[in-house]
């Protein structure tokens, strides 16, 4: 065997692992990106189901203020369907904008409930009530930090795919760009709802 | 926020100085080899050959040492794990919070695992320390710990918090743990080649050196020792790379500055007023672990002004840390619509009364008057807040469980506070204390008591065992004394909560149903009043909404085991549905008793019952007590 058979032997088994370790990174990255985006949902139910149990710790305080409890419950309710929408019908337009406007009438019903909360004394003082917003705000964090953990993974994974050499075996084997949630940067996102006593 | 950029950057200078580890080594190969060769041509034999490999012999030993010691050092270090160092530092694991501050740090560190996609770590709180700090620990991202003082979780915001948390979770995912223990057994390593020279150059049995030892000894111990010197340094210059690209990571996880930020300044308040020493962590060890550490020549950690000045991007000033009391932590509520400056039509009837919280608004249905209290009891309460001692702390609880008119009972209670002499003057003033104020002030004297030693408590329990049994029968308000004052002062168990998904109780298993229902079936013994025969249907009332028909077990009181039994089943309710459990027993109660006013008897039972659920009271019952004012 001739040292140009060696050096070429070489060449492509240096090539091929190359190759074999560039495509599993794509598809941890990949993986990564659908995890990120179950987690995201696993969030917004857990907060569904936290909302009707705080609006029984605030009845009790605030029967007479029936209205706003009642916007809180109807505006989670419908949020909830809207999100099963989703679920049954993942990437179609409609669905998603309904529920991100579900969403934006549930932020308003919950943030005036909180300015009531603030009002009262007693019911801030409340120790379940305190646990119940504590667990919300968390939820609301978890929520914004799927996100944005999607969105970091969505990075990786394009920089990985979009990067020479990884992008002629990212052609090869089909590895298209992954889109990001849109704005999850802004402020007004992020911080979606500050639960603070 | 240019954290990937400082990210980047981080992570070239840690490469830069990890080359001049390599470089160090192959300096301190260069230095022995030319070293001892200028030793052969000094002993005067420059003509004659060098002896056959003799390079490579020198070459060999060094790498035996440094490499060697280096991978047994690493061993050593790795088989302790993370949890170890936790436990070793005097950290608790937090399984099960004992309080809001703990539930809080499980969720932020729940929080900060989804932001970083990392899985959740174990999480321990180190009870002693009141400096401001964390550390993370372990050898990889699957096993690690992160332990955080309890002065942390008291003088940070939850933002903070968060900060604190994601630079410590920014250590565990660019595997700077495991780059830390390399480090510091690589240096182990360099510290061997220093150690075989002084070796070399030790006197034997017979305190003889030889000429050759010395001088090949000294050879090795200059080397060694420089090398030694140069590895630390490069350590810590590396360590403060990995501070600096933790920050950045936190930044990245948390998006927000003001978390680490506000953190770092009020550590750096506590650096400046010396209140940042750690008392039981042996800090010196843990230097490369931990948040911040003490500066020195060997400094881990790049100074406070600089990692705020990455931070924010301009100079800061260090901020005050005091503990935060939760319930005056005012932070802004950026969304929340401020609910008096835009008065809405309609809601204005409730916006205008409302001074402040001087006077808190009327419950809607407060037809109770609230409990005051007399002269007597005024008299009675300031010679309590006066208690001197153990013993008159135990002789006035055991005081408070006597049964009212029960002469047996109060021989028993003597038999227990013989000797001592201001014994009977307590009962007097125990006796003025109305029912509104025997609770609330058992429970404050327990309070005191739980911090006693556990074999004082267990006497105590013992003591009011006898006490209470003292007339030959256990009442149903003496068990439930018992079982709150085991509660009180006995070990937690950890209670393990159901998932808080359910807010119903009809979603309860039941078997649970079943156990509440029988503890409620105690609770009838003494609700509306004792021995009234309404107990039964307050019982149907209670329990009628979740249990149907056939379903609704008859008013059976249960025996002593089975009410533990139901006790501890009940405590296992999520927390969300004990309130309502407490509240369904009042309300009931109320519709039971005559005029809506709950008799006295059954105000303490609920009382205690809450206190056995950790529950806190329905406001109507709360206006039936007086809190003693915390001292």
């Amino acid at each position: 065997m001739s040292t140009t058979h060696i050096v070429s032997w070489g060449i492509a088994a240096v090539l091929v692992f190359w190759a074999v370790g560039a495509y599993n990174r794509l598809v941890r990255l990949r993986n990564v990106i659908a995890n990120a985006f179950a987690q995201i949902d696993v969030q917004l139910k857990r907060r569904y189901d936290l909302i009707p149990n705080l609006v029984e710790v605030a009845s009790k305080y605030l029967a007479h203020e029936r209205e706003t409890l009642e916007a809180v419950t109807a505006a989670r309710n419908q949020a909830k369907a809207a999100a099963d929408l989703v679920r049954s019908r993942p990437g179609t337009a409609g669905p998603v904008s309904s529920l991100s406007m579900a969403e934006q009438v549930l932020h308003g019903a919950l943030g005036r409930l909180m300015g009531l909360v603030e009002a009262y004394p007693e019911l801030k003082a409340d120790q379940t009530l305190r646990e119940l917003s504590e667990e919300l705000t968390s939820t609301e964090n978890k929520v914004s930090f799927a996100r944005q953990l999607f969105n970091d993974a969505t990075l990786d994974y394009n920089n990985a795919a979009q990067q020479f050499p990884a992008r002629v075996l990212a052609g090869l084997f089909g590895f298209r760009e992954a889109a990001m949630l849109q704005a999850t940067t802004s402020d007004t996102e992020r911080g979606s709802l500050r639960v603070k006593f | 926020m240019r954290f990937r950029q400082q990210q980047d950057d981080a992570r070239r200078a840690t490469c830069r100085l990890l080359g001049l580890f390599v470089l160090l080594l192959a300096g301190l190969v260069l230095a022995v080899n030319g070293l001892l060769i200028a030793l052969w041509w000094l002993i005067g034999s420059w003509l004659a050959e060098l002896p056959p490999l003799f390079i490579e012999t020198n070459t060999a030993l060094v790498l035996l040492f440094v490499i060697g010691g280096c991978l047994v050092e690493l061993s050593r270090l790795r088989s302790g794990g993370g949890m170890h160092v936790a436990q070793w530092a005097g950290g608790r694991e937090l399984t099960d919070p004992r309080d809001r501050l703990e539930r809080r740090l499980l969720n932020v560190v729940d929080e900060m695992a989804l932001a970083s996609g990392l899985p959740r770590p174990a999480v321990f709180v180190l009870d002693r320390e009141d400096a401001i700090n964390a550390f993370a620990a372990g050898w990889s991202a699957d096993a690690s710990v992160i332990a955080v003082t309890r002065g942390a979780l008291e003088r940070l915001t939850r933002d903070e918090l968060q900060g604190l948390v994601a630079h410590e979770f920014g250590h565990i995912q660019q595997g700077d743990l495991r780059l830390n223990m390399l480090l510091l057994a690589l240096v182990w390593g360099l510290s061997l080649v220093h150690g075989y020279g002084a070796s070399l150059m030790a006197a034997d049995e017979s305190d003889r050196r030889s000429a050759f030892g010395v001088l090949v000894g000294s050879v090795f111990v200059a080397a060694g020792s420089l090398g030694w010197v140069a590895g630390q340094l490069l350590q810590a210059a590396v360590s403060r790379q990995r501070e600096l690209l933790a920050d950045a990571c936190a930044l990245q996880f948390t998006r927000s500055r003001d978390g680490l930020g506000g953190t770092l300044r009020k550590v750096w308040h506590q650096v400046l007023q010396r209140e940042d020493r750690l008392h039981r962590l042996p800090a010196q060890l843990l230097a490369a672990l931990l948040l911040q550490a003490p500066a020195s020549w060997l400094a881990t950690h790049p100074p406070l002004a600089e990692r705020l000045r990455r931070i924010y991007g301009r100079a800061m000033e260090p901020l005050a840390a005091p503990v935060l009391n939760s319930s005056d932590e005012t932070e802004p509520m950026p969304l929340t619509p401020p609910p008096s400056t835009a008065p809405v039509p309609g809601r204005v009837a409730y916006a205008v009364p409302m001074p402040g919280p001087a006077a808190p608004p009327m419950p809607p249905a407060a037809n109770t008057p609230r409990a005051t209290t007399s002269d007597d009891e005024r008299e009675a309460m300031d010679r309590l807040s006066r208690l001197n001692g153990p013993g008159e702390l135990r002789a006035t609880i055991l005081a408070l469980l006597l049964t009212p008119g029960s002469q047996r009972e109060k021989r028993a209670w003597r038999d227990e506070t013989k000797g001592l002499s201001s014994a009977n003057a307590l009962r007097q003033e125990v006796k003025k204390l109305g029912p509104a104020l025997r609770l609330p002030w058992l429970e404050e004297l327990l309070r005191r008591v739980a911090k006693a030693p556990m074999a004082d408590r267990q006497a105590l329990l013992e003591a009011a065992r006898r006490v209470m049994a003292g007339d030959g029968q256990v009442r149903p308000m003496d068990r439930l004394h018992w079982l709150a004052m085991r509660h009180r002062l006995g070990e937690r168990l950890p209670v393990q909560a159901a998932a808080n998904a359910h807010n119903d109780m009809t979603q309860l298993a039941p078997h649970t149903l079943r156990q509440v229902a029988l503890f409620t079936a105690f609770l009838s013994r003494l609700i509306p009043d004792a021995q009234s025969p309404a107990g039964a249907a307050w019982y149907r009332s209670v329990l009628g909404t979740w249990l149907k028909g056939d379903a609704l077990p008859p008013c059976e009181p249960p025996d002593a085991d089975a009410l533990v039994h139901a006790l501890l089943e009940t405590q296992t309710l999520p927390w969300m549905l004990k309130p309502v459990l407490a509240r369904a027993w009042l309300d009931a109660a109320r519709q039971h008793s005559p005029l809506g006013r709950l008799s006295d008897t059954s105000a303490a039972a609920l009382r205690l019952a809450c206190l056995l659920l950790d529950s806190p009271m329905p406001p109507e019952l709360a206006r039936h007590y007086i809190e003693p004012v915390a001292q």
